[in-house]
């Protein structure tokens, strides 16, 4: 087991983000966070991530509570830009490189090369779409052994997004685990092999991709949509 | 820790360039107008230098709070955050990098006013006569019975208490920023318990000044002082680094 979550909660001030969330994660998978926006994925990911701080309920990575140092084993991915105002494309490789010892200059210089960024760049002067490949590349080229992806193809143009899953399902390793949120189901309905779905804050519906198309026969995206119709 | 304070170091440097740039501009100021007997110019020069070096102390002395603020305002706080270091090691290398950040500030007044100094005595007296008022102030700082204890102690207070101030600023704006998560106003709150925390402090260490009573020496008053403000600056960064490690959320 890599990581057990029971009984989490966070509000912010009286509005829920997360009312209760109770799940495992195994190695060696990659799982699909799925919910439309406000149903508590991002809170869910910035507690796993450490970023967010739970009310109730705990996290166990890998037999033991959360800790601060378990962040050089988890790469997060937030959906916001957040590299300082001062950074070009490479400062984002050299801080990456500076505190991750699983980060992988070769990789990030090719994923960059992939991604069309050029590393003398300003991050400031990134369109939101050039921004959003610079966190995937910085992300991605870590050797994490959880990575946590959140709205990886926000803003991202149709062609990218098959280079960009194309990029995650090879990250993807019998030793690591991806967990993508998104609302953009029909694009990673093919990459995922579990599916947690995310409704107010709760998970409704989670499991593997065999048991859940042998409960209901449908693809996940129209599933998605019967859970949703309500939101 | 060496890493963090690389980029601590990074955000406070824009601040230093302006200020190096203003100084040097003033320096060139003040060295035209003493090779071109333009007194007005060379005093302005000084007076601005001056004020400057006011405004700049106040400036940089509290700037690391500026700074923390906006690491916690903004989504930066993740690039802090989400690196596998702990809270505590996070504020010592901010109070380490504030320590180093008003040094450079000093060492660049100090050399703008050196500059400034030896210009004017290379226009108004001859070399020998420089070396000569050097030595003569020398011999005299060395022959006022100056008591170095009482400038080093003096020196430790200005110190204890700037590190206190800072050390109020990071309690203050964490814990309104983790109480107030998503409060536009929380800056304003944070500079209301910054002075809530001062006012607590002095009471403190008022309260503890009083142990001093009847003692036949003022040393005593100065250090039980000193020593309580040391000892509440520590508690303020330890309970800044609890909270930042255990319920702030960024």
């Amino acid at each position: 087991m890599l990581l057990e979550c029971s009984g989490l909660a966070k509000y912010y001030g009286r509005k829920p983000a997360v009312r209760d969330i109770s799940l495992k994660l195994e190695t060696g998978h990659i799982y699909g966070l799925l919910g439309p926006n406000g149903s508590g994925k991002t809170t869910w990911m910035k507690m796993v991530s450490g970023l967010v701080k739970s009310w109730k309920g705990s996290i166990i990575y890998q037999g033991h509570e959360l800790e601060y140092h378990d962040k050089a084993e988890i790469a997060y991915m937030s959906t916001e830009p957040f590299y300082y105002s001062f950074m070009k494309v490479k400062d984002v490789g050299t801080y990456y490189r500076d505190f991750f010892k699983d980060f992988d200059e070769g990789r990030f210089k090719r994923l960059l090369e992939r991604m069309n960024l050029d590393p003398n760049d300003k991050v400031r002067t990134l369109s939101s779409g050039m921004a959003a490949k610079l966190k995937l590349a910085a992300t991605l080229a870590r050797e994490a052994k959880l990575y946590l992806l959140d709205e990886p193809l926000n803003g991202i143009d149709l062609v990218a997004r098959d280079r960009i899953m194309e990029t995650i399902v090879e990250t993807s390793a019998p030793g690591n685990t991806i967990v993508m949120s998104t609302h953009l189901v029909d694009e990673i309905e093919d990459t995922i092999d579990g599916a947690i779905f995310v409704k107010e804050g709760e998970i409704v519906l989670a499991g593997s991709m065999e048991e859940i198309h042998a409960q209901y026969d449908e693809p996940i995206a129209d599933l998605y949509r019967k859970i949703y119709a309500d939101v | 820790m060496l890493k963090l304070f690389k980029y601590e170091w990074k955000k406070q440097m824009n601040s230093k360039l302006i200020i190096g740039c203003v100084l040097l501009a003033l320096c060139a100021f003040y060295i035209l107008g003493t090779i071109l007997k333009k007194e007005g110019w060379a005093e302005l020069a000084m007076v601005l230098l001056v004020l400057i070096g006011m405004f700049a102390a106040i400036y940089v002395g509290i700037e690391s709070l500026l700074v923390l603020d906006k690491d916690l305002r903004t989504k930066e706080s993740y690039m802090l955050f989400m690196v596998p270091k702990s809270a505590y090691q996070i504020l010592a290398v901010k109070i380490l990098a504030a320590i180093c950040q008003i040094l450079l500030t000093m060492v660049m007044f100090g050399a703008a006013f050196m500059v400034c100094f030896t210009t004017y005595m290379a226009a108004n007296e001859s070399l020998a006569e420089m070396l000569d008022f050097l030595r003569q102030y020398v011999e005299r700082m060395f022959e006022i019975e100056i008591e170095w204890s009482v400038v080093f102690w003096g020196l430790v207070s200005m110190f204890v208490s700037w590190i206190n101030m800072i050390a109020s600023g990071f309690a203050a704006i964490i814990s309104v920023r983790t109480v107030l998560t998503r409060t536009k106003l929380a800056g304003i709150f944070a500079v209301i318990v910054f002075f809530l925390i001062n006012w607590g402090t002095s009471w403190l260490v008022g309260k503890i000044h009083g142990f001093s009573a009847g003692a036949d020496t003022e040393m005593l008053y100065y250090y039980l002082g000193l020593g309580a403000t040391a000892v509440i600056t520590v508690v303020l960064l330890l309970l800044s680094g609890w909270m930042a490690e255990k319920k702030l959320s960024v």
